[in-house]
């Protein structure tokens, strides 16, 4: 309800990342919006000709900017997030700390124990099995935990997973049908590539169901919630079934006690298959905005797709390629890409593109090249999205077109060394995700988690950004890290660049929504170093407070 | 607990052999796909394509329509591919399971053996086989392209049969012939004013291993009724087949149970009937198709199924 009274809302430090002004320790609000950043001191204009209330709640913490995402996948994590987890590294969910299973023993101990608390009548998933550290598994192996219960344990990377005789049998999976098949080893009930595409066609109708998509919606607002939020990019929409999304996240993430907004940006490839062409997706989209809400917003963008996916090694390389020889994949014609991304770009759409490899990449500034040739557009921000391998000089190819980079910087933490070692070698693994050398050349650079293939962390994004720690505890490519200031930058004012909101939300100053996270340290105090180890305590959303809780 | 999704029925024996058609943007492979579709060949095709768009059947062959699906007079079946291609399988061999083959149109960028390996995979598939596609006025320049040279040097790498398109006067066959049997040493190689829409069928084992290349011709009788029929009197029928019919597959009308579909199933002396899915939106009927060894004379039985049928061959 609208009200003339002012919300002041007092920090040990407020960062604003507004560079005019950029430290604080009070914010005054109105109904949800920003009407100075300053001290008690400095605000006292507005407060001697306004009624006020002070809430100190914050008074010993630290206030910065709500965090964004530029790009993560709800409906991932929908179908993620219900599965139980069982994973060699510790995970921090909001329901649980999932902590860390390394052994045979202890993976069949914790799926004993979670088959014991597990409601009797319902499958029982779990995520995160690895081989590395939980040796070998096996449908057998399975059955000592149940034989009825139908069990599957998906592993790590997704790309497969096992069943035991109960799941089998409840998904109709005959000896008959499955016997003697490639990528499905019956005996085992392991289901891997085209096999687990089998697998994946009989558990939809499970995983997909209304009931579990909303359950697993749910569990994302409380991550996004706790990792400090109050934007996020929703950068595929109708990856799986654009109406069937719709309807969850209408149902879901527009709810009243959902502190966040959700940016949507469709897929077009996937809204032309379902609109049957390209001509017709763009109908369909300039009708989106009519559906935006309080929480859900379809601003004029658009996600474009190069090449295949990161984690899969699928990424088109320019010479000398993988040192097996594999090759990439295109995900759409490179002449078909062009024609598709012209209609948007003279539609005056922003344009997103998912680029892996520097193969990929390079179709996308030809693109973009061809483009600004044939009808310049200035302040378009067609932005490169992922940015895994890339070369200096397309860096500077991409300042001179006037791209944009929102990379998924956690690459670095967790593939550098094994992409090293089984994919590219060191120089070209090292250098992965180029961020520090986009930001030196003026381009606007945001750090995403693509959820669910990074934690939808920002500190801990910000942290791989400014450290380039990898698992393995080395630094790669230090030269390519960015200050504690761009790694803040990149997940808040820069992030909401990304999204076309960067006159809205992303710092704090007058005029802008008064989105905030609260944390218990000051990174400035910590370093670089310290920022994964800071606890986001609350977020404020339209200057609504949402505690975290524990 | 209630079940996920009901077993195909689907018997191993019965695998719908997978061709796969593949080939760059602009090779002619919708061309061909609807040269397929048009063409009495005799065969009852179920295709996966990217788009309906481009398919361009005669009406008259139409004789339904439910998304994402067309089904043809001739017994052939369209399905428009979404997402998954997993998810287009199964439609196709739900609908129709007495498909004799299966085709897939890739997408242009698409590795062919990648997308063959679902014959390998997918419960109910065999695998039947890979054709590439090159346009005759491009391939050579395409090969050295910046982005797509490698990927279309693999396409035809992993041809079992190349079709070349686009031969216009002028162009010396044979010299292109020799250039593309460096490409693709493992595969025949035809212009494709040379292909006869039967050649689909018969990619499979006819090239990598012509000493192993079945060379069995079949005669096959199929039937179609559409009332609904007492499983009694469809097992008494079976039975009463003689043993010359070595396969048998199809679905039927069952009086007793005419929510679902029932499948007919024979190899050899074994012949079974079982429930299938429910019927859904798709007409009820009975179909089923006899294939015995070319050159005998099975004497079937009129029976219940002794009304309308057509004879085939194939090999």
């Amino acid at each position: 309800m609208a009200t003339n009274e002012l919300t002041v809302f007092t920090a040990r430090k407020v960062i604003t990342m507004n560079r005019s002004w950029p430290y604080a320790t009070a914010i005054a609000t109105k109904n949800g919006r920003i009407v100075e950043v300053g001290t008690l001191e400095t605000l006292k204009p507005w407060l001697e000709s306004h009624a006020y209330r002070v809430n100190d709640q914050f008074a010993d913490k630290v206030i910065t900017p709500g965090f964004i995402d530029p790009h993560l996948h709800p409906s991932m994590a929908a179908v993620l997030l219900p599965m139980r987890f069982i994973t060699a590294t510790r995970w921090e969910l909001p329901w649980e700390t999932v902590q860390p299973v390394t052994t045979p023993e202890d993976f069949l101990r914790r799926l004993h124990e979670l088959h014991s608390e597990h409601a009797p009548d319902q499958p029982l998933f779990t995520w995160g099995y690895h081989q590395l550290w939980h040796g070998p598994m096996s449908r057998t192996l399975l059955n000592t935990v149940s034989v009825e219960r139908p069990i599957v344990v998906w592993h790590r990377s997704f790309h497969e997973l096992y069943m035991n005789d109960g799941a089998m049998d409840w998904l109709g999976i005959t000896a008959n049908e499955a016997e003697g098949k490639q990528q499905i080893d019956f005996g085992a009930g392991r289901f891997y590539e085209n096999g687990l595409a089998y697998a994946i066609v009989k558990l939809n109708p499970y995983i997909l169901s209304n009931e579990r998509y909303r359950d697993g919606l749910r569990r994302l607002v409380e991550v996004a919630h706790h990792g400090g939020h109050t934007t996020l990019g929703d950068m595929a929409v109708g990856l799986f079934n654009f109406d069937m999304e719709w309807e969850g996240t209408k149902d879901v993430l527009d709810g009243a006690d959902t502190p966040f907004r959700t940016v949507l940006v469709p897929s077009a490839a996937n809204i032309a298959s379902m609109q049957g062409g390209h001509d017709q997706a763009l109908s369909f989209m300039d009708e989106l905005i009519k559906r935006e809400t309080e929480r859900l917003l379809f601003p004029k963008h658009v996600k474009l797709f190069t090449d295949g996916a990161f984690f899969s090694q699928l990424a088109q390389l320019q010479e000398p390629g993988y040192i097996d020889g594999h090759l990439g994949e295109w995900l759409v014609a490179p002449e078909q890409f062009i024609d598709i991304a012209r209609q948007y770009w003279n539609a005056g759409y922003t344009i997103h593109v998912h680029c892996t490899g520097d193969l990929g990449l390079e179709l996308a500034l030809d693109a973009l090249d061809t483009l600004q040739w044939e009808r310049p557009r200035f302040d378009h921000r067609y932005t490169i999205e992922h940015f895994g391998f890339s070369t200096p000089e397309q860096v500077a190819r991409m300042a001179a077109l006037g791209a944009s980079v929102s990379a998924n910087v956690y690459y670095v933490h967790e593939l550098s060394a094994i992409y090293a070692q089984q994919g590219i070698g060191h120089e070209r693994a090292d250098q992965m995700a180029r961020i520090g050398s986009c930001v030196r050349a003026g381009i606007r650079t945001a750090v995403h988690s693509d959820f669910t293939m990074a934690p939808a962390l920002p500190l801990n994004n910000a942290w791989v950004a400014s450290t380039r720690q990898n698992m393995e505890g080395n630094v790669v490519c230090p030269e390519e890290a960015l200050t504690l200031d761009q790694a803040l930058a990149a997940i808040t004012i820069d992030a909401a660049y990304m999204l076309g909101m960067e006159d809205e939300i992303g710092s704090l100053r007058a005029g802008k929504s008064a989105d905030f996270a609260v944390l218990d340290t000051d990174p400035y105090a910590v370093g670089r170093e310290g920022l994964k180890d800071i606890a986001v305590d609350a977020t404020v959303f339209k200057g609504t407070p949402y505690p975290i809780n524990g | 607990m209630q079940r996920c999704s009901r077993a195909r029925l689907t018997p191993s024996m019965a695998e719908v052999p997978f061709i796969v058609i593949g080939g760059y943007l602009g090779a002619g492979k919708t061309t061909l796909i609807n040269k397929i579709l048009g063409t009495d060949h005799g065969q009852r095709v179920g295709v996966l394509v990217n788009d309906f768009g481009d398919i361009n059947i005669d009406t008259k062959l139409i004789q339904g329509r439910d998304e994402p699906l067309i089904s043809l007079t001739n017994g052939c079946v369209c399905c428009r591919l979404g997402n998954e291609l997993g998810s287009g399988i199964e439609t196709l061999l739900n609908v129709a399971p007495t498909l004799d083959a299966l085709l897939i149109e890739t997408s242009g960028v698409a590795y062919p053996a990648k997308i063959a390996a679902y014959g390998n995979t997918w419960p109910g598939l065999s695998p039947g086989g890979t054709l590439v596609m090159a346009d005759a006025s491009r391939i050579q320049s395409l090969c050295s392209d910046k982005f797509v040279g490698r990927l279309v040097v693999e396409q035809l790498r992993q041809a079992d049969q190349v079709l070349v398109t686009k031969l216009e006067k002028g162009f010396d066959w044979e010299t292109l012939r020799h250039w593309f049997s460096t490409q693709s040493p493992s595969a025949r190689v035809s212009p494709s004013e040379e292909f006869a829409c039967q050649g689909v069928f018969e990619i499979r084992g006819s090239n990598r291993h012509p000493e192993n290349a079945p060379n069995v011709m079949f005669e096959t009788r199929s039937f179609v009724t559409y009332d609904p029929l007492h499983p009694d009197e469809v097992t008494r029928w079976l039975t009463g087949l003689p043993p010359e019919v070595e396969r048998i597959k199809g679905i039927f009308y069952n009086a007793q149970d005419p929510e679902h579909q029932w499948v007919i199933q024979g190899v050899g002396l074994q012949r079974t009937i079982s429930p299938g899915k429910a019927w859904g939106k798709n007409s009820k009927q009975t179909e089923v198709v006899l294939i015995w060894p070319a050159g005998l004379t099975p004497r079937i039985p009129d029976g219940i199924l002794g009304g309308s049928n057509r004879q085939n061959s194939r090999r």
